[in-house]
């Protein structure tokens, strides 16, 4: 689904990206773990053509980025959920899903489905300028989830979230995951790592240093992706 | 593409709407200003006016000084009745007295740059004319007395003030409303949404950045172009409370006059918006955004005094003179052409190159829109 090849990015003499290669097949919920400023939001905005990549390439289903692929990617920023204040969080979510195309009844229903699952009822249709960090950024998921994007990219998305919201998150993830959407999750929580996805790939100095395979741990997966980040940190 | 134009003027729309701070300087303002100035400053004291009167008939001089507006004081001596005499007599209004050379002809002596003496103007006119019906009442048997009243405005600049205030203080007015009334939808527009982070939200999704601009643009245009809409209807408004408002009480609008001034308006609000939204792209935030296009009103005040000064007094405005091909400064004078109800003539080339210069400026705004150093600029 995802092809980096060779990507490289530097923001006036600060290397970001260095020659950064991977491949994520259909289907797949991948990790990116990495320290600040490793470069996984870089990465993210690369592959939303975002952000314009000064060497290497993107490939979404085999087309490169640059040539319009058929597949677009659903982005989530967690630094900030990007929501208009003025605006209730159901026409947030349904701002959104219009440009994308889907209105009407697909509309309400995908709004109401993911909301009951997100548990958001008692305030989908209230103004964000009332909202918690936790509620706004679950209104930020919904309105990444209604645009049914097969290609779903996560950037540190629990960020400033309470314990039972950051399950919300798990729960819906894992939802997503079962309807074989591709995920790039990112996050500095291996714990919520561990339990998302089943490929983590460590990022550090602009290039894959690790790339662990989670369902061939057999215990302990938490401890062991920790043990090889310290040790890739400390190199 | 269309329906994604509509879906983000839609929404933009909506969020302006429910926006405090832009409905007040959009709608409330321009709306209540004019209106609000006549009610609280406009008639402290227009109930009373002190006239001078001389060579009258006796009559005629108890019918005013019996009304309990008008202040008949002591005759001028001087014969050179001019402004300087107005005031060397504390005559806040008028003198009145009877032409020499005419029989039965009434000269009003007023300062036309003072609203109380043109108020009071046409409080003697209103006077006189109650006399001439009294006296015909009164005396059926004598001949009708039927004077003529002339008016010899001492402080002539344009024909009147009110004159002055349709060609001077209008057509200002008009630009810097609509480069006010849009400010804050504007300003948040674009560099709002860097400052709220959704700015790559939105570029993320599979909608052009043509269809983004124009979205914006759209509703930054519609609020400007009802924003001055609005002034201009509490200037109308305003005049028809107090009559004498501005000295405009023989303000008389064609139907021609409105539809080219909407026009005009219209076309300026198209420059003003695009220009607001090209600046609110560059800006890293709100405040920023705001701090630019406020200077855009010095701007256009310049513009519209070198229309003023050099081309509309000269009558330049005419077809193939340079000035229809410079935009904005052609808008302006147009607007000042229609305001004095002259024709004009050269509309083709003054939508054609506005129109170019917007486009223009759309394009900057959609080149700016794809530069990640302009999208990220913090």
């Amino acid at each position: 689904m995802i092809t980096v090849d060779s990507l490289r990015k530097s923001f006036g003499k600060n290397l970001i990206l260095n020659e950064l290669s991977f491949h994520i097949p259909v289907g797949q919920v991948t990790g990116i773990l990495g320290e600040n400023g490793a470069g996984k939001t870089t990465l993210f905005r690369i592959i939303c053509s975002l952000v314009k990549s000064d060497a290497g390439s993107v490939y979404l289903d085999g087309i490169n980025i640059n040539d319009s692929p058929d597949v677009h990617p659903s982005v989530f920023f967690g630094g900030s959920s990007g929501l208009y204040t003025r605006l209730t969080a159901r026409e947030n979510i349904a701002y959104f899903a219009e440009l994308n195309g889907i209105t009407g009844k697909e509309l309400d229903s995908k709004i109401n489905y993911f909301s009951g699952l997100l548990d958001m009822n008692h305030y989908i249709d209230r103004k964000i300028l009332q909202f918690s960090h936790g509620m706004k950024q679950k209104t930020a998921l919904v309105r990444m989830a209604v645009v049914n994007s097969q290609l779903m990219l996560l950037d540190e998305p629990t960020t400033g979230m309470d314990v039972p919201s950051i399950e919300s998150v798990v729960a819906f993830v894992n939802i997503q995951k079962k309807q074989s959407k591709t995920i790039l999750y990112s996050s500095h929580n291996i714990n919520e790592l561990v339990r998302i996805c089943s490929r983590i790939l460590i990022l550090h100095k602009g290039v894959i240093s690790a790339d662990i395979d989670i369902d061939n741990i057999d215990k302990k997966k938490s401890e062991v992706v920790e043990a090889e980040y310290l040790r890739i940190l400390k190199r | 593409m269309i329906q994604s134009i509509i879906t983000i003027f839609k929404k933009e729309s909506l969020d302006a709407l429910r926006d405090f701070r832009s409905l007040v300087i959009t709608f409330l303002f321009p709306l209540i200003v004019f209106p609000a100035a006549v009610l609280l400053m406009g008639n402290k004291d227009a109930n009373s006016y002190t006239i001078s009167v001389r060579d009258l008939e006796p009559a005629l001089i108890t019918h005013l000084d019996r009304d309990p507006l008008i202040t008949v004081v002591k005759e001028p001596t001087d014969d050179s009745l001019t402004e300087k005499a107005l005031k060397a007599y504390s005559l806040d209004a008028a003198v009145v007295m009877y032409n020499k050379e005419y029989f039965n002809a009434v000269e009003i002596v007023y300062n036309n740059s003072t609203q109380k003496s043109i108020e009071a103007l046409e409080y003697i006119k209103v006077k006189l004319t109650e006399y001439q019906m009294n006296y015909i009442i009164e005396n059926p048997e004598l001949p009708h007395p039927g004077f003529v009243v002339t008016f010899f405005p001492v402080h002539d600049v344009y024909q009147g003030a009110s004159m002055f205030i349709l060609f001077s203080l209008l057509p200002v007015l008009i630009v810097i409303i609509s480069i006010t009334s849009p400010i804050a939808i504007a300003a948040d527009i674009f560099a709002g949404e860097k400052e709220r982070n959704s700015l790559e939200l939105l570029l993320s999704n599979p909608v052009s950045r043509f269809s983004i601009v124009i979205g914006k643009f759209s509703a930054v245009f519609i609020f400007g172009f009802v924003g001055v809409i609005c002034f201009l209807a509490g200037f109308l408004l305003s005049v028809a409370i107090d009559s004498s408002f501005l000295g405009l009480s023989n303000l008389i609008i064609t139907g021609t006059q409105i539809r080219s001034t909407l026009l005009l308006i219209a076309m300026l609000s198209l420059i003003t918006s695009s220009i607001e939204i090209c600046i609110s792209i560059f800006a890293k935030s709100t405040k920023e955004a705001q701090l630019y296009i406020l200077p855009l009103t010095m701007l256009f005040s310049a513009v519209n005094y070198i229309s003023e000064k050099y081309f509309f007094i000269q009558d330049s405005f005419l077809s193939g003179e340079i000035v229809n091909y410079i935009p904005v400064l052609n808008i302006i004078t147009a607007i000042r052409s229609v305001m004095m109800n002259r024709e004009v003539t050269s509309s083709v080339p003054l939508v054609t190159v506005n129109l170019l210069l917007v486009i223009f400026i759309l394009c900057i705004s959609q080149y700016a829109l794809s530069h990640e150093k302009i999208i990220y600029r913090s």
